[in-house]
């Protein structure tokens, strides 16, 4: 038996990595992964990898700047309504009223035992502010990939794929050239057969 | 005073409506679970699997691949770290769609014999010289143009300027063909 994963248990294991497997699959990826070293050392791989090129991750754009540039337009829209009058009138009654209802809500989110992560942790909600997507819990135990030890993220990127940057500036052209080497091949196939 | 009660009877009403919404709310999926892990960013899964298989076409695993990457990183000077550090710098800088373009041409360039690898690093340098020629207007309409009619403008503007002795080339299989000298 061969000691790396197949081409499609790798591609299991990348799909349960990023979440995209339903309950029963991602059950049974979590089993291999938990009992067969085979699986485990593919993980660890995965892992060192995607860490090494956080740095590449293009960021989203952000869910309070969308926010804020929906409210902007909403309340543009809001002022040149008719309206507008009633909503305000509205608004002296449920303003007091929502700001109520926030206190005790935060209140109840406060005392209310916090939800199991799937690494069976109990977490306080509290301290899982700002949220942030947690990968399965085996990262939280990966060691770091000994090569890319204390390197900065722009640096582990590089180390992680040196090949790529080295030749760059080929890679960028790979289309052309090859273009161009098809190019003189049908003219020296010309040359010869005439 | 009757609007007064009003105002805090609906507050009220309100308030404990969400109170009791509160502990449903507090259980609900949260985004520790792992169906609801953020997906990774399509561009970093990609260079993840091609950083393996850049070490499996070399032969070893992706942690010999990383410890020989580190070894050669160390014997780099400093200018030529700090010229791999541009080089990301540039990329990160570039969208989401260029990043992919160069990935999928990456995964080209993994997949090529070392020997051709060398013959299209020789070809590249006497590319940029020929780009270079061009204005900035010509080489915008090349970027537009299909790789095929690229390179029949661009093999065409080396050969003249071979024949103007203002590009010399170094090898027979980069050179222009006899047919056109």
């Amino acid at each position: 038996m061969t000691d790396r994963l197949e081409q499609h248990e790798f591609e299991a294991l990348s799909a349960w990595w990023d979440g995209e497997l339903p309950p029963e699959q991602a059950a049974d990826i979590e089993r291999r992964v938990d009992t067969d070293p085979r699986w485990a050392s593919a993980l660890a791989d995965l892992q060192a990898t995607d860490r090494a090129l956080d740095a590449w991750t293009v960021p989203a754009p952000s869910t309070d700047l969308s926010a804020r540039i929906l409210a902007a337009a909403a309340r543009e829209a809001f002022q040149a309504s008719p309206q507008r009058s009633r909503v305000l009138r509205f608004a002296y009654w449920a303003v007091p009223a929502a700001a109520a209802a926030a206190v005790i809500l935060a209140l109840g989110v406060l005392y209310n035992p916090a939800p199991r992560t799937p690494g069976g942790e109990g977490t306080d909600v509290v301290q899982q502010a700002p949220p942030a997507p947690a990968p399965p819990a085996h990262e939280r135990t990966a060691p770091a990939p000994e090569a890319l030890v204390g390197l900065d993220r722009a640096d582990s990127a590089v180390v992680a794929n040196l090949d790529l940057f080295r030749d760059m500036d080929v890679i960028e052209n790979l289309d052309t050239l090859q273009a161009i080497e098809r190019l003189e091949g049908e003219r020296t196939q010309g040359r010869h057969g005439t | 005073m009757f609007r007064t009660w009003t105002h805090m009877l609906i507050g009220g009403i309100l308030a404990g409506t969400m109170l009791l919404a509160a502990p449903a709310l507090a259980d609900s999926p949260t985004d520790e679970t792992p169906a609801a892990v953020a997906p990774r960013g399509s561009i970093a899964q990609q260079l993840s699997l091609l950083a393996k298989l850049n070490a499996a076409v070399q032969g070893v695993d992706l942690a010999t691949s990383l410890n020989h990457n580190r070894r050669e990183w160390e014997q780099l000077s400093p200018d030529e770290r700090e010229q791999f550090r541009e080089k990301y710098r540039a990329w990160a800088e570039q969208n989401p769609q260029q990043q992919q373009e160069i990935l999928r041409q990456f995964e080209e360039w993994i997949r090529i014999a070392g020997q051709r690898k060398e013959k299209y690093r020789r070809m590249n340098e006497w590319l940029h010289v020929v780009v270079e020629s061009f204005t900035p207007e010509e080489r915008a309409e090349l970027q537009k143009l299909s790789s095929d009619e690229r390179a029949r403008r661009i093999v065409q503007r080396r050969d003249a300027l071979v024949a103007a002795g203002k590009l010399a080339l170094d090898g027979p299989t980069s050179g222009p063909a006899e047919s056109d000298r």
